[in-house]
């Protein structure tokens, strides 16, 4: 049986949106987790969810279709939630989103908060920096990254190890690869996220040892193997699941994962497809980051978090200094599941694969 | 008495106890401010007093009435139904009474200071209270717009630290030659007519001058109704408008629309105070002149606010050109501290808008951020069928850009309506096209009134029109054509044909 994470049942149900909300985050590829709501109680109206689709800089849903989407895409982790965290802020277009509206009453704008007739008082004073603070209420994805992300730190003792991987025949494998869907009239291209989670797949099946939950007094042992794509969105971020990874061709992976983190961005995700995963890859290296550390999705006990692939020089097995695609792997694990040397031994099948290629698919 | 009534300052005091004012003193109560609130007469305003309540006792009595004379059509036989105009006023009575009363009850039980007298402005913070003065019409008629009492004494000086003004507004007469004669009145001075009126002529088709010409039709009197603008119920949508006047002529009332009244005289040789009227009604361009004779004219048009002998200018509260008195979405007015709420605020003249201002004002006061949304207000106009609307007219919603969507349904297609045996009128729908949003809902006919808050709490709430039509209706009830309604806007029609794209063929 999958495991269950309770955390992500209230991104997705406990949203507070109005019937039209709804619809309209639907049809403007709104996610409503990322809405902060301005009706009684945080209820997400239409004002909100158009106020959240006006353009707020990073990432538009639009560019999901373009070419490399996959790339572009791909992983950013809860550390990386940080980068997403500028679309907090889109609360503060609030105000002018509902302007755009010439049909709307001047009476309320977006950002008016009817308070309940007994407000709260702030719970904890915050530091007031010279030149002031605005306090922009937590949208309920953020809420549920923070609360999941202490837990996380809290309970898993986390152990890191990295990895150097000479990415060349990797790199010459996917553009081969690439070329020949490309050739076969397929619109799709395979991105090296898309064969880094094929290969974590292919190596949990064969090495199962990672593809675990720690439970208490107990390991429990997962007999599929799911794994989860980290992606980062507005306001926070998201882990869709490649259901049986495993089990899957490299293409069906690759077609998966581009409609489950398309989808993830415009928020259509449903909620079971966040749900179950086994293991997580987390990827920053569009952004050009060489190597990072990752938190752990709990209830999962390990993330691969995956640097970017740049030219290094590298001395070959003739021992000449030449310079390949290099891409440096971070694994990290949940010490109370798994010792050091497991991790180890993972992440060294994984070079392994990763630098016979045609392994990934045998 | 712990809390000694005439201890100043008072948190807040409240000037006008009408539908606006009582609401807002008992909520200011509640939130815990110390509150008095100042008032002519009964408390209960126009609305309870001159208004919306005495006219729908009244109308009440026009249904028994007009259910008796058709009892036939139900196997039920009756003899002898007559009229009781008196007894009608009586029973009127009895009802604003034991309203005002527990309207009085309710201040008190919040722990209310009332003071009876006329308000005036002293400064920002302050107001005193001087006794009222006679009532512009008789003994008999309405107070709240009566003057203070010429060199009254103050009885009280009343110190806030926030006021409410909410006095309301007065019904006004138009600027036509004759309109001082005897037997023109105002929808106050109608309840002072001693007896069914045998003709009446009624300037203005909005729901003041459409309910009483219900009424007296009913009761009677032969009316003839004058409209400026092209359709009964002009606010309303157009469809609820000339369902309307079909009903109204099938009642033998006399409908004329796009034409307005000119001159009011005494009819040639009728003298004294019941002389006869001769109205003469024109086209706009005071063209294709008609005259009709008349017992009384009732004005139904205008309204302006109560702010004389008010003093407002004291405090320095900033009104517009036309004396209403200007607030934002706060009920705020120009001087901090001093509030308006009410039709004085010339915002939405109707009793449920001005107790919603009421309950924000207050609630503000006591600190919280509440503030008004006007886009989901309901009206109902009592005639007969009732006519109730909340958000945008099929014209409106054209006019604003919307994509727009329409489901009407006729309620000859229901079941309750037929076995009511009341099968006039329509529910229409107005929806924007792509997400189905509700934009209004329009009901003429049986129970329209208590049908409206299922338009209006789907609007509140942004419901779509697939919510209502998934919504499960009991059977048989009249609600049920709400949902028909909407069924219809989404091309799902289930209890009438569906629209067809082309009527030829159709003998």
């Amino acid at each position: 049986m999958p495991p269950t994470t309770p955390g992500q049942d209230e991104e997705n149900s406990r949203v507070v949106a109005t019937p039209l909300a709804r619809a309209v985050a639907a049809d403007l590829g709104v996610d409503l987790t990322t809405v902060t709501g301005s009706g009684r109680r945080g209820r997400i109206t239409r004002a909100d969810v158009e106020a959240a689709a006006t353009p707020s800089g990073v990432d538009s849903p639009a560019a999901v279709d373009g070419p490399g989407v996959v790339d572009r895409a791909g992983a950013v982790d809860k550390a990386g939630a940080v980068v997403g965290a500028g679309a907090v802020d889109s609360g503060e277009q609030a105000p002018s989103g509902s302007a755009t509206l010439p049909h709307r009453g001047p009476e309320r704008g977006a950002g008016s908060v009817q308070a309940a007739p007994t407000p709260t008082p702030t719970p904890t004073p915050t530091p007031t920096p010279p030149g002031g603070t605005r306090e922009v209420p937590l949208s309920s994805m953020r809420r549920v990254v923070a609360r999941r992300l202490v837990e996380s730190v809290q309970s898993a003792p986390h152990f890191f190890l990295t990895i150097r991987v000479d990415a060349e025949a990797l790199a010459g494998f996917r553009a081969e690869l690439n070329r020949q869907l490309a050739a076969g009239g397929e619109d799709l291209k395979v991105s090296l996220n898309d064969l880094v989670v094929k290969a974590c797949a292919v190596l949990l099946r064969a090495n199962p040892a990672l593809n675990v939950s720690f439970g208490g007094d107990k390991l429990i042992r997962h007999r599929r193997v799911h794994v989860g794509v980290a992606v980062a969105l507005d306001g926070g971020l998201i882990v869709p699941v490649v259901r049986d990874a495993d089990r899957k061709s490299l293409t069906q992976v690759a077609r998966e994962a581009k409609d489950l983190i398309g989808r993830a961005r415009t928020g259509r995700l449903a909620a079971d497809e966040t749900r179950g995963g086994t293991f997580t890859v987390s990827n920053l290296g569009m952004f050009g980051v060489k190597q990072f550390t990752a938190v752990i999705n709990p209830p999962e006990a390990a993330i691969l978090a995956v640097g970017a692939a740049e030219p290094e020089p590298v001395v070959t097995a003739g021992g000449e200094v030449t310079v390949h695609q290099v891409l440096r792997l971070t694994l990290s694990i949940d010490h109370r599941a798994l010792d050091g040397a497991t991790g180890a031994q993972f992440l060294a099948q994984l070079k392994e694969v990763l630098e016979h290629p045609l392994r990934i698919v045998a | 008495m712990a809390d000694d009534p005439a201890r100043q300052p008072f948190d807040l005091v409240v000037v006008g106890g009408g539908p606006g004012g009582y609401p807002a003193a008992i909520r200011a109560a509640q939130l815990g401010l110390r509150t008095a609130l100042v008032e002519k007469e009964r408390p209960g305003g126009v609305c309870l007093n001159w208004g919306c309540i005495p006219t729908k006792a009244m109308l009440r009595s026009a249904d028994v009435l007009e259910t008796m004379r058709h009892g036939a059509d139900y196997g039920v036989l009756a003899d002898n139904v007559r009229l009781d105009y008196p007894a009608v006023v009586r029973r009127k009575e009895r009802v604003t009474k034991t309203l005002t009363d527990g309207v009085a009850s309710l201040l008190a039980a919040n722990g209310v200071t009332v003071v009876s007298g006329h308000a005036r402005f002293l400064g920002p913070r302050t107001v005193e209270v001087v006794p009222v003065g006679d009532a512009p019409l008789g003994a008999a008629g309405p107070l709240y717009n009566a003057p203070p009492a010429p060199d009254g004494r103050p009885v009280a000086s009343l110190e806030g630290r926030n006021l409410i003004v909410a006095t309301g507004s007065t019904p006004v007469l138009l600027p036509i030659p004759g309109i001082e004669l005897p037997g023109v009145v105002t929808s106050d001075g109608a309840f002072l007519l001693g007896e069914v009126p045998r003709r009446i002529v009624i300037i203005g088709a909005s729901a003041v001058g459409a309910e009483w010409a219900t009424m007296f039709n009913a009761f009677g009197s032969e009316v003839t109704m004058v409209e400026l603008l092209p359709t009964l119920l002009p606010a309303e949508d157009e469809d609820m408008g000339k369902t309307l006047a079909r009903s109204f002529a099938k009642r033998g009332i006399k409908v004329q629309t796009g034409r307005t009244v000119s001159e009011i005289a005494q009819a040639a040789g009728s003298k004294g105070k019941h002389a006869a009227l001769r109205v003469t009604i024109t086209d706009p361009e005071g063209q294709h002149p008609q005259q009709v004779e008349t017992d009384v004219v009732l004005v139904g048009v205008g309204r302006r606010p109560n702010t004389a002998a008010l003093d407002l200018e004291r405090a320095g509260v900033a009104t517009d050109q036309r004396g209403w008195v200007e607030v934002d979405d706060q009920l705020r007015t120009s001087v901090p501290g001093v509030h308006a709420i009410g039709d004085v605020t010339g915002k939405v003249l109707l009793a449920h808008v001005a107790s919603h201002q009421g309950l924000v004002a207050a609630a503000v006061i006591a600190g919280h951020d509440e503030r008004m949304d006007y886009r989901a207000v309901p009206a109902a106009t009592f005639t007969h069928p009732e006519v109730a609307s909340v958000g945008l007219t099929e014209a409106k919603a054209k006019e604003a850009g919307y994509d727009v969507v329409v489901g009407r349904f006729p309620f000859p297609a229901l079941g309750r309506a037929q076995t009511y045996g009341s099968t006039e009128g329509l529910v229409k729908v107005v929806a924007e096209r792509k997400y189905g949003e509700v934009l209004g809902v329009h009901v003429i006919g049986p129970g329209a009134s208590d049908l409206i808050p299922e338009g209006v709490l789907a609007m509140r709430l942004e419901a779509t029109l697939e919510e209502i039509a998934d919504t499960i209706h009991a059977h048989p009830t009249l609600g049920e054509s709400t949902m028909e309604a909407t069924m219809v806007a989404l091309g799902l029609p289930v209890h009438i044909a569906p629209a067809r794209k082309s009527r030829s063929g159709r003998g």
